[in-house]
């Protein structure tokens, strides 16, 4: 057993036993991360002359401090769950949906479109909106699937390009015909049907049933990729597709699949939003969950449950976000800094072995 | 409709510049094997940072040097982390990516005090070229533009004859070609490495330095709209091959300046930006059409 | 007496508990040709790669010259004059022969890189050391003897005192090996100091002074050629007086499993394909496929295997033409089972657990496959059995694929690809990088099944191949040149073939570049 030196790649973790140990080895570097990133946004914070302490409780108090910062906590983490779900079974089966974004877009026009064009009653409604969202989201990833399947194209850029693509399309679409005569400034679509909403059952703010939807599609999704014979297909299709190949496994399909079901659950996160926090469609509503998706998965460590911590984490982050802007005038920006720097450190696999040397040379043999 | 004018294509000059840069820059990283996917990111910064240090300095080149200077910097940052660390340089580059943008709007704060763009007191001439201004059809094709235009083409010999012209240039391919070899020849793969990511980071740099200084006067939010994305389009097109990267990069700036023409035909905006991001995707089926040809009965679903 | 060139006192490498070297004294003279030989993981290698500075040991002094020296790193080494070529060639494929020899240091003006110079010096070089070679030419294109010399001349570029070879005759034909040891009497001619690694007892009588032996990481022998000979070597190489290897009991051949007929590829950028091939595979027998690596045996592979489809041809499987559906999946339905070169890229899963390696395949049917799902019981009874059937350790399943040594990895594929119960079993190179005892293990398993099974067999280890085959094909440039009964053929004669010489023709001494 040895690390490969020359070429880089993670050399194998040596075995954890128990559940304590492989717990603590998956969170390790998402700690390690967090941690150096919070290092650096301390840094920036205190350059600029605020004190950071008031910066960080301020992120905890609005996320977590008032029956309002809990509302919002609970309104990110919805998305943000489903985000990372979409992309770890990209990951599962070695695809990086680097485009969500667009899967998202899609799947936020398609949604409120389903929410003001067709008639339903109120239990139906929401639900058939947020699906068609999801087929949208399926489709548009579809593409790119199809492209890397058939033409070795890279989904990363062919989705990526196509985030714009759908943008524009949406943004056409909407101001063609689906225009709301009132609102001059933005770009957004006439309401839903009041049937079609989807209703928020918290006091404050706005946290649907849709949280549940999320946190179950994440439960169902990791049982499936561990337990379903399509999740070993296509966990193995991702760990060597070439192995995979040799071994009969239709390891075409089983990308597509992936890709598509990935697209699917960010379209749901896109119709969601649409028919329930905004309640129509309003052009660039979609604050970045393409980047967030990503960030998710990686504190999840390829972990699809993990994916529900992670992404109640994100979520503070992001409603904490809010508050730091609001109350200290700091902006909203340092929590992108945070999260790029901690995606730079999770993905530097060496960086924990080198860590743990150093904890090894410390405490002796 | 005549949209086929020289203004047509002197404005692809314009617009491919900072294409050509960042995708030609992007190539060194390429040819040691490195998937620098951060091209996005570091034109941003350079966007950034080349107004940013020209109100400071008050001098335009001190502003773009130094912008050059801390994009080479920041792009070290993710240079550690990919080649030192062994990290997956897509996931990291999507990093710098959320990093560039948190950062420049958070230093446009902190630095200069505003939000959502500033305007540069200072920006880059057009340049005349003496003899060729007065002729006919080349005048208003080339001459005109700015210096990093200029630049920008000067970068096809100038690359071609590092590459394969210096030895320099020979340990760069080696370490691209096959890291073990160049090693056990006594070449530093490492250093090799960081050098040519910082080549990348300063021609990304001046791609930004483009967008802010020599085309708009100003720097604003986001500008670089995935433009990195389609330079690294360019990159994977044409692999390690100059002038297949810079010809590429050259026709997406066309589509662009296509673009925006078209716009004055009374075509819906929004339909007609998509097209400059549609052909990257087009580009990369072609190209993998082209190699399944070549792949003579082989079954598995083709490589990357 | 004059000054020994190297000396090795009480040198020993560990590597974890594993004692490689284990205090290792050694002398080498100047300008001799010395050999060391021994057999896999006798520790040879890692000596060698002690003195050219890419392993430092845990104990034990170095001495070039009477002076102790620290060889910490293999430019130190060169710079001391000790160069090393190895085993796998480190050329770059894409670049010329001259860029590749002086990639050390290019002749360089002005900041400007030389490149008729280059070819000027490698020319020169070439002709000193009589390796013979095209500067110009494109290392992809270079036949691997040629490749070879470019390696030798990378090191010569250094202007070394001593060079070490590993195993330069590995992938050699009989003639090229004939080429190579005229090149190391000209190097000693030239004052160089030749070491070489080598298993093969031919060679080192006949060019070696003096030979080392190593068993097991000590030194069992070391003296002068004139003093011993090849039974006594062999004999301190195995540590115990040779048994001659009886050959299997060959079975008497059943119904037809395999053939092909006429088949042609032409893989992609050019390269040797397959040229017409035709031939049958039976039950009860192995067939054994001779060849230098790169003249179509992969390609076979590919073909038999489903990975790739013929241009022209048939190939039938028990019977029923597959030719036009022929896929991995088709393929294996079939009955065709593949122990493949490569473990690691396509023999297993590195990065899942040995369990979802060895269930591969049989996840799709029942008791594993539980409709639309896998039953996790099973599955874990499935792979126990499967490792403790063939002795796969350690023996956790929830572990890592990566983690596993070559041997026991090879065990894992040969455990899942032999329980479906093949008929057709492709085995290409499949104790490469074996350990004896997991390799005597593959041959029996191989050999246990031909009541209901064929085997073909493609290795490059003439030996395995003259031990193990009913009938041997040999393959040169993509097409079957010639089929025999080992008894019929010598290695000498099946190496003839291997160039592409049938033994009729008149034989060529030397080789054009």
């Amino acid at each position: 057993m040895s690390a490969d030196a020359t070429t880089g790649g993670p050399a194998a973790a040596p075995p954890a036993n128990g559940f304590v140990a492989r717990a603590w080895q998956s969170i390790q570097m998402p700690l390690i991360a967090t941690l150096a990133g919070l290092l650096l946004t301390t840094v920036l914070i205190l350059s600029i002359g605020k004190s950071p302490l008031d910066v960080y409780a301020a992120l905890l108090r609005g996320a977590l401090g008032s029956v309002f910062g809990i509302s919002s906590t609970l309104r990110w983490a919805t998305p943000l769950i489903l985000a990372g779900v979409a992309v770890t079974i990209g990951f599962k089966a070695g695809l990086f949906n680097a485009g969500l974004s667009g899967q998202i877009y899609l799947g936020g026009l398609v949604g409120s479109l389903l929410g003001f064009t067709i008639d339903l009653p109120a239990g139906l409604h929401p639900a058939v909106a947020i699906l068609g969202g999801g087929v949208a989201g399926g489709f548009w990833a579809l593409i790119p699937a199809l492209l890397r399947r058939y033409l070795g194209a890279s989904e990363i850029v062919t989705s990526l390009m196509l985030w714009y693509v759908a943008i524009g399309i949406s943004d056409f679409l909407v101001r063609q015909f689906f225009r709301d005569p009132t609102s001059a400034a933005f770009l957004m679509s006439v309401k839903v049907a009041p049937d079609a909403v989807l209703p928020s059952f918290f006091p404050v703010g706005n946290v649907s049933v849709m949280l549940f939807v999320s946190i179950a599609v994440a439960i169902v999704a990791h049982y499936l990729m561990q337990r379903s014979r399509l999740g070993y297909e296509v966990r193995l299709t991702g760990a060597n597709p070439l192995y995979a190949f040799y071994s009969g496994l239709p390891t075409g399909r089983r990308l597509i699949l992936a890709f598509c079901v990935s697209g699917f659950l960010a379209g749901m996160i896109g119709a969601a939003e649409s028919i329930g926090i905004n309640q129509r469609f309003v052009s660039q509503f979609d604050p970045g969950f393409g980047f967030d998706g990503f960030l998710v998965a990686l504190l999840a460590g390829g972990n699809i449950a993990g994916c529900i911590p992670a992404g109640i984490f994100l979520a503070i982050l992001k409603a904490g976000g809010t508050e730091i802007e609001r109350t200290l005038g700091v902006s909203k920006s340092i929590i992108w800094i945070l999260q790029g720097s901690i995606i730079l450190v999770v993905s530097a696999y060496r960086l924990r072995d080198q860590i743990n040397a150093l904890f090894k040379r410390r405490t002796g043999p | 409709m005549d949209i086929l004018t020289l203004s047509l294509f002197s404005s692809t000059l314009v617009v491919a510049t900072p294409l050509i840069l960042a995708a030609m820059g992007g190539m060194f990283s390429h040819q040691v094997g490195v998937f620098n996917f951060t091209l996005e990111g570091v034109m941003l910064f350079g966007s950034f940072f080349s107004v940013a240090f020209t109100i400071l300095t008050g001098n335009i080149w001190l502003g773009i040097l130094l912008a050059g200077l801390a994009c080479i910097v920041l792009s070290a940052m993710w240079s550690w982390v990919v080649v030192d660390m062994g990290a997956d340089p897509i996931i990291s580059a999507l990093g710098f990516m959320l990093l560039a943008q948190g950062g420049t709007i958070f230093l446009l704060n902190a630095m200069l005090g505003q939000t959502g763009g500033a305007f540069s007191p200072l920006q880059l001439d057009f340049i005349r070229l003496p003899f060729i201004d007065g002729l006919p059809v080349l005048g208003p094709l080339l001459s005109g533009h700015t210096i990093l235009t200029y630049l920008s083409w000067l970068t096809l010999p100038l690359f071609v004859f590092i590459l394969y012209g210096t030895p320099f240039g020979l340990a760069l391919r080696a370490v691209g070609e096959k890291p073990e070899a160049a090693a056990a020849a006594g070449i530093n793969v490492r250093l090799m490495r960081y050098c040519a990511i910082a080549i990348t980071a300063f021609c990304c740099a001046l791609a930004g330095a483009q967008l802010s200084l020599g085309l708009l006067g100003m720097y604003t939010d986001n500008m670089t709209a995935g433009r990195g994305i389609i330079a690294f389009a360019a990159v994977v097109f044409g692999r390690h091959r100059p002038l297949q990267v810079f010809l590429v990069a050259l026709f997406f700036g066309f589509a662009a300046a296509l673009t925006d023409r078209l716009q004055g035909f009374g075509l819906p905006s929004e339909l007609l930006n998509t097209l400059p991001y549609l052909l990257p995707v087009i580009v990369l089926a072609l190209s993998g059409w082209r190699l399944l040809s070549r792949r003579n009965g082989m079954q598995a679903p083709p490589p990357l | 007496m004059p000054q020994p060139t190297i000396e090795l006192i009480g040198v020993t490498k560990r590597f974890g508990s594993f004692v490689a070297n284990d205090a290792i004294d050694l002398t080498i003279q100047p300008g001799e040709i010395h050999a060391i030989v021994g057999e896999n993981g006798a520790g040879k290698s890692t000596l060698m790669k002690t003195l050219a500075g890419l392993h430092v040991p845990e104990e034990g002094r170095v001495l070039l010259h009477g002076e102790p020296v620290e060889l910490k790193n293999p430019e130190i080494a060169m710079a001391r004059g000790i160069a090393m070529v190895h085993q796998h060639f480190s050329l770059i494929d894409a670049m010329s022969v001259a860029e590749n020899v002086v990639l050390s240091n290019p002749p360089r003006r002005f900041g400007l890189l030389q490149r008729r110079k280059a070819e000027e010096i490698v020319a020169e070089l070439s002709k000193t050391y009589g390796l013979a070679v095209q500067p110009r030419q494109r290392v992809a294109d270079c036949r691997v003897g040629v490749q070879q010399r470019v390696e030798i001349l990378k090191a010569l570029y250094r202007n070394p005192e001593v060079l070490i070879l590993d195993e330069p005759t590995a992938v050699l034909t009989p003639q090229e090996t004939l080429a190579l040891i005229d090149n190391l009497r000209s190097l000693k001619s030239l004052g160089k100091t030749v070491i070489f690694i080598t298993h093969k007892l031919k060679e080192v009588m006949a060019v070696a002074d003096r030979v080392t032996v190593m068993r097991a990481g000590k030194i069992v022998l070391s003296v002068d050629i004139a003093d011993t000979s090849p039974n006594q070597l062999a004999a301190a190489m195995v540590g115990r007086t040779l048994v001659v290897e009886s050959r299997a009991e060959p079975v008497t051949p059943g119904r037809e499993l395999a053939r092909l007929e006429g088949v042609v590829c032409t893989p992609e950028g050019g390269g040797i394909g397959l040229d017409r091939v035709s031939f049958t595979l039976r039950q009860g027998e192995v067939v054994g496929i001779a060849g230098v690596e790169g003249n179509g045996q992969s390609e076979l592979i590919e073909v038999i295997t489903g990975m790739r489809v013929p241009h022209a041809g048939r190939i039938l499987l028990k019977g029923q033409d597959v030719t036009a559906t022929a896929s991995p999946k088709a393929m294996r339905a079939a009955g065709v089972g593949h122990i493949p070169e490569d473990r690691i890229s396509t023999g297993l899963a590195p990065t899942a657990s040995l369990l979802d390696n060895l269930i591969t395949g049989a996840h799709a049917r029942p008791p594993i496959r539980r409709g639309m799902w896998i039953d996790r019981a099973a599955a874990r009874t499935h792979a126990t059995r499967l490792v403790q059937a063939f002795d796969v350790r350690p023996g956790n399943i929830d572990a890592d694929a990566r983690s596993l040594s070559g041997g026991n990895m090879q065990k894992a594929i040969i455990a899942r690809e032999l329980d479906s119960d093949p008929q057709i079993i492709v085995a290409a190179h499949p104790t490469r990088g074996v350990d004896i005892g997991a390799a005597e293990f593959v041959y029996a398993q191989l050999l246990g099944r031909r009541d209901r099974a064929g085997v073909i067999l493609v290795s490059s280890d003439l030996d395995e191949i003259l031990r193990l085959s009913d009938r041997i094909l040999v393959m040169y440039r993509g097409a079957i040149v010639a089929e025999a009964a080992p008894e019929a053929l010598t290695a000498e004669q099946l190496g003839l073939l291997m160039a592409g010489i049938t033994p009729d023709a008149p034989s060529t001494t030397g080789e054009a570049a």
